[in-house]
Formats: C-alpha cells, structure tokens, sequence
C-alpha cells in the first residue's frame, strides 16, 4: 500500500497495478541471457523438425548450424540438433574438436548435451551399424525418444552429398528444409539439385534458404532472386527466404564456435534467422507427431527399432 | 504391362493440394476462388468454387471418414448466406450468381450408411458425396474420385486415365490430364515396390540459369 500516491481528492495513482517491480526489473534484467523456463504445467507442444541442408560437410556450415541452435535456444526454444553426416562435424564443432570423430565406447557417446541445453545426437549410418547388439541400439533409441519429448525443434543437419541417402527421410519425416546457398555459380547449381531433389520426393515441402558466405548486402539479393526465380521456372514451387550470413572472415576455429567470439555482424545475422525460424516454424504446427521422429528416423533409414 | 498400385492412407494436406490442382476432375468447369475460408463457428471451407453457370460450390474434403461432414456442410451454407453481401464485395470480380443455392461437394475415402442416406433426404441441395482412392506405385501416386451420390445419374471422374471414358468435345485438354494416374486392382498382400535412388538431373536450361549468375548483378 506505500505505493498508492494520493493525487488529489478522490484519486490514487494506481500505475503500479500495470508496471512492473523494480525488483522485478533487476531480476527479468539478469535473466535476459538466459534460457526461458517453461511451466511444466502447460504441455508441450508436437516435436516439429527442420532439416539443414549444408553445401559439404565442413565446419562452416557446423557453424551456422551451431550457433542458429544457440540463438533459437536463446529465445527459449529447446533445440535438439542431429548430426546425419559422417565424422560429424557439427558435434565435434560443438565439442571444440577439430577433425576429430568421437568416440564410440557405447551408445551414449553418441549423445551430447550442449550449453543452453542443447542436446547433440550424432547419427551416421555407418557408425550406427558398429554398435554392437541389439540392446544398445534399443537404448539408444529410448534416449532419442526421451530427447524429443522434452525438445521443440528438432535441428537435423546433412550436407548435400549424404541427402540422397535419406530419402525416406524426405518422404516421410520432415517437411520444413533449409538449404546453404552460397553465391556462386556451382554450389549454387549444387543447392538447387539439392532443393529439387527434396520437391521430387516430397511436394509438399516447404524450403527456405539461407544464403552464406556474403561479402556485400547487395549479393543477397541477387542470390535468392536467382534462385527462387529457378525454382519457380522449373520446378513451380515458391522458396522461402530466411537471412543471410557474413563470410567468416578470420579463420575457423573450433574451439572459439560460438558467433559471438567473430564480429557482432554475424551474432545478428544468425540471430535474425533464428527469429524468423521461431515465426516461420509455428511450432504448433507440427510436420510429425511426438514421439516418431527419431522412430522413424532409426526404423526406415536405419534398420533400427525397440526390441 | 499391369502397373499394380497399393491402397495408402493420404495426409489431409497432401489431399488438399491435389483437389486444389485438379478441380475440373471433381466437376467440369469448377474453379476455386477461395481456400481455407473460415465461417466462424462452422469451421474452414475448404474450396470455394463457382462452377460453370456462376453458382457458387462449397468442396470440403477430409482424409478420413467423417459422418459430420454433410452437417458441417450445411451449416457452413447457412453462414454463406448470412454474409451474401460481404462475399458479393469479396468475390465481385468473379461475378457470382448468389441467387441460387450453392452445391455441395464432400469427397472423403467412405460415406457411412448413415451420411449417404440423410444426403438422399435433403431435397432442397445438390449434393455430392465423392469417394477417393489414392494409391502409390513406387514414385508414381495416383487417386481416383468416384461419385457416390448424387442426383443426376453419372459415373465417377478418372482423372489422367489411359484408356479414358468418353468425354465431351468441348472439354480443353488441361481438363482431360491430371496428374493423377488411374488405379488398378491389387491383391492386398503385395509389398509397396522400393523406390531406387535415382540421380537428380538437371536440364541444360536450370544449368543455363546459374552459370550466367552474376553475385554483382543488382548493381
């Protein structure tokens, strides 16, 4: 009540009703870097998933992909990213391991937990074969149901080269792809047989593009007006546009991956596709239901399902 | 040779693109002018659609069988005619007759017993009840619409069929192919053939359109 000011006869400054706290400003201040809690209360949304289609599997596109699931963390989302190319890079980008491929004592190294809460699961064809018996792939995939439970967007990465593998995948699990467009000529023609590669197996995808490696503001535009201008010609389809990135000027290093450690043009370039991830993606619409994505995903692609 | 195609369960999605492509296969000269209308409580239209004498068309379909769906229906009619004025403003350009009674289309995989024989009470509408089939082939899908009930005697449209069923002369040649293809009978038991992984070919045209990129060009 020490609050209430009188401001003349009959009136009461009643502002405090809709402001908040100084106390509760000191506190949402603080928390602003942090990863929003959500109620456990409130339930949780269908798991949706985005797949990132990479020019080759190389740590700059790891570093897009990293930092994308940090900033989308960031916004309070809880991102899983999934690893699908061979050595994994994202992983071990993530992990600060240059070339390294992580190791494979059992099932769980597979598994990573990342800052923010980011969960990291690396799934490799051939090295899933590797795993043993019967009952550790059956762990493993009680794990990756367990992850995308508690996850709301599911990050799958592969670079062009491995995507026609996954074409099961493409048919039946995911519908929203991202595809790395550089700006120029080849991987540019690469990008667009990747993007009508996922048209001819599934047409109802939607495929936004992300385009890398710029050096002026100018070349995105002519980018993605040459690209969505293809798509439309060719293939009928229109393309979504989610933002751009700025060549990495100073040399990749895996131990610095975060985007912050780069230049603050980056951390906005990345930080603007995440939020045009979180509008676009309307987690409430879901392109699998809970609980099948990694299902799925190990059954069809891999040979492997619960026992 | 026999192309054998395996009945499979279509996304409601899916489903909807393809009705929405090939509205002259659910009745000749149908043309969509709204998707996705939403009626307040009575819940989205579909397709809106004015046939070939101006009348306007309400197409609901759903991937499942789903006995609401004629209820639904003339529900949503009841609030098209409630908000006459405001869709003779929205749609004035197509110069719709609202004079008379919009026809009804549902199409679904089945009409329960119960649907078809309320359909056949209603004597004031035209209704439709259209039954699908939708088949895959390896690469190749295909869905075949088939009339159940209506009043006007006439069998189902075959949509991209090669032994087509005569039609009329006057029909353009967009209207005779679709991109559906027909479905055979097959023995329920037959495995969905695997697709291959086929190499994505370009033509020398999208190759042209990159090769002459220039990253400057809006300069």
């Amino acid at each position: 009540m020490n609050k209430v000011k009188k401001l003349g006869k009959g009136l009461e400054d009643i502002s405090y009703l809709f402001l908040s706290s100084e106390q509760e400003n000191d506190a949402s201040r603080f928390s602003s870097s942090q990863p929003v809690t959500r109620d456990p209360a409130v339930p949780s949304l269908p798991t949706k998933s985005v797949c990132l289609i990479g020019n080759s599997a190389d740590m700059r596109d790891a570093f897009l992909i990293i930092n994308l699931s940090l900033a989308l963390a960031r916004l309070g989302m809880r991102i899983a990213v999934v690893d699908m190319d061979e050595g994994f890079p994202c992983i071990n980008f993530f992990l600060g391991k240059n070339n390294e491929a992580p190791g494979l004592g059992d099932s769980n190294e597979l598994i990573r937990k990342g800052p923010l809460g980011v969960q990291l699961a690396g799934l490799d064809r051939n090295m899933l074969k590797r795993l043993s018996d019967s009952r550790e792939k059956s762990r493993m995939l009680e794990q990756l149901e367990a992850i995308e439970a508690n996850t709301d967007l599911i990050i799958v990465s592969i670079s062009q080269d491995n995507l026609r593998r996954m074409e099961p995948v493409l048919r039946d699990v995911i519908r929203e792809f991202l595809v790395i467009v550089p700006p120029q000529k080849e991987p540019m023609l690469d990008s667009y047989r990747a993007i009508k590669r996922i048209f001819s197996h599934n047409p109802l995808a939607k495929i936004g593009v992300i385009i890398t490696d710029i050096a002026h503001m100018y070349e995105v535009e002519a980018v993605y007006t040459t690209m969505a201008g293809a798509v439309r010609k060719f293939l009928d389809k229109e393309l979504y546009k989610y933002g751009f990135l700025f060549s990495v000027k100073q040399e990749m290093d895996a131990k610095a991956n975060i985007a912050s450690f780069y230049d603050a043009d980056l951390t906005a370039c990345i930080s603007n596709i995440a939020q045009i991830v979180v509008l676009r993606l309307n987690p409430g619409e879901s392109g699998t239901s809970a609980g099948l994505f990694f299902r799925k995903i190990t059954a069809d692609y891999f040979g492997v399902s619960k026992t | 040779m026999t192309i054998l195609f395996r009945r499979v369960h279509i996304e409601p999605e899916k489903l909807r693109e393809i009705i929405r492509k090939n509205s002259d296969s659910l009745e000749f000269g149908l043309r969509f002018i709204d998707f996705q209308l939403g009626t307040e409580e009575e819940g989205f239209i579909n397709f809106l659609g004015i046939d070939k004498n101006r009348r306007l068309a309400v197409v609901n379909c759903d991937s499942d069988e789903n006995e609401s769906m004629v209820l639904t229906a003339l529900s949503q009619l009841q609030w098209l005619k409630k908000n006459e004025s405001l869709l003779k403003r929205l749609f004035f350009s197509e110069n719709v007759d609202m004079s008379r009674v919009p026809q009804i289309i549902l199409i679904g995989p089945s009409f329960s017993r119960k649907a078809v024989a309320a359909v056949q009470q209603l004597s004031g509408h035209d209704i439709r009840l259209v039954e699908f089939k939708y088949s895959l082939a390896g690469n190749n899908d295909a869905i075949m619409f088939e009339e159940v009930v209506f009043r006007k005697a006439g069998a189902g449209n075959v949509v991209g069929l090669s032994e087509q069923p005569p039609v009329p002369e006057d029909i353009p040649d967009n209207a005779r192919a679709g991109v559906c293809r027909p479905v055979a009978p097959v023995p329920e038991n037959i495995e969905q053939p695997v697709a291959p992984f086929d190499e994505i070919t370009l033509t020398p045209e999208e190759i042209a359109e990159f090769m002459n990129f220039d990253r400057k060009q809006t300069l």
